[in-house]
């Protein structure tokens, strides 16, 4: 195999690697094992099977240290749309309260309706916690508004099944705003993933 | 700085790689190589190894950067060269002390013999 082939085929192998630490150390790793391929001699088997045991033993490590940091990475989302979300879910949280408030004077407090709205302020206030995090950059932040997204969108099913006639924008605003914050959370930590 | 201590025991890799750089700074295949013949080709660190931990050891403040350039013995492709900061030596040194008194501990048991000079 000529040396140009081997360094692509050295280059496929280092794709086990994590791309930031083939964006640092691709390129002295290349010219190693360019260096080690000019001294293998005529027969470089030998030398394939011990760079491929090298990259099975130290890729995996290197990838879960990545994963790790990608984990450790909450807090670092992007300071100015963070604010941004942040106001925005304060307002959706204000108005699902205004909106729930309503609901419960005309529907009365009794019954599973009176319930479900109930679950509702409870939960556009956790909404509202989580949009301050966000506006003050909490490292808590990320989490609260998984947790959040989340419970407004099991919330939207049960209130689908026992309180039918919730209305279109509530609904909607119940349905595509914990999406369009889950998505900017999971946007957000692969932005600064390690 | 931590306690030199508290970095140890540390790996074959991340001890051989600091003893290749206690004397001067080299870049990757540089340590390789001192790596190979002082051991006689016992330990060969690969790629994978030798950058994973210049990686870690970067990160503990063991090793820094020095600058990049050729080297003349290679070819004319610049390498980035790496050298022992002051931190790295005294945890270099911590680990050759716990070593030598694992060895000491092993002579006296008679698992091996008095070092001949």
């Amino acid at each position: 195999m000529s040396t140009r082939w081997s360094e692509r085929a050295y280059a496929l192998l280092l794709r086990a690697y994590p791309r930031e630490f083939r964006r640092v150390y691709g390129r002295e790793m290349t010219l190693a094992f360019r260096d080690l391929m000019r001294n293998a001699g005529v027969s470089p088997i030998g030398l394939w099977i011990w760079i491929a045991t090298d990259v099975a033993r130290t890729a995996p490590a290197l990838r879960a240290e990545a994963l790790r940091a990608r984990w450790s990475s909450n807090t670092r989302m992007e300071e100015r749309p963070m604010r941004k979300m942040g106001a925005l879910a304060v307002l959706v949280g204000l108005s699902q309260i205004v909106n729930a408030s309503v609901e419960l004077n005309a529907g009365g407090t009794a019954g599973w309706p009176a319930l479900v709205v109930s679950l509702a302020i409870v939960l556009s206030v956790l909404l509202i916690i989580a949009g301050v995090a966000l506006l003050a950059g909490a490292s808590s932040a990320p989490t609260l508004s998984q947790i959040s997204a989340v419970c407004w969108l099991a919330l939207v099913v049960l209130v689908k099944a026992v309180y039918p006639w919730m209305s279109i924008f509530a609904t909607l605003l119940a349905v595509v705003f914990p999406l369009v914050l889950l998505g900017y959370v999971w946007i957000g930590r692969r932005m600064t993933v390690v | 700085m931590p306690d030199p201590e508290s970095l140890l025991p540390l790996t074959p890799a991340t001890f051989h790689i600091l003893l290749a750089l206690a004397d001067e700074e080299r870049h990757g295949y540089a340590i390789m190589q001192e790596v190979a013949e002082r051991t006689e080709s016992a330990v060969k660190l690969g790629p994978g190894t030798l950058y994973g931990s210049l990686k870690r050891l970067l990160e503990q403040g063991l090793v820094e950067e020095s600058d990049e350039r050729a080297d003349p013995a290679l070819d004319d492709e610049r390498r980035r060269y790496y050298r022992i900061t002051r931190f790295g030596m005294s945890v270099a040194r911590a680990e050759a002390r716990r070593l030598e008194s694992l060895v000491r501990a092993a002579r006296r048991k008679k698992l091996i013999g008095r070092a001949t000079a």
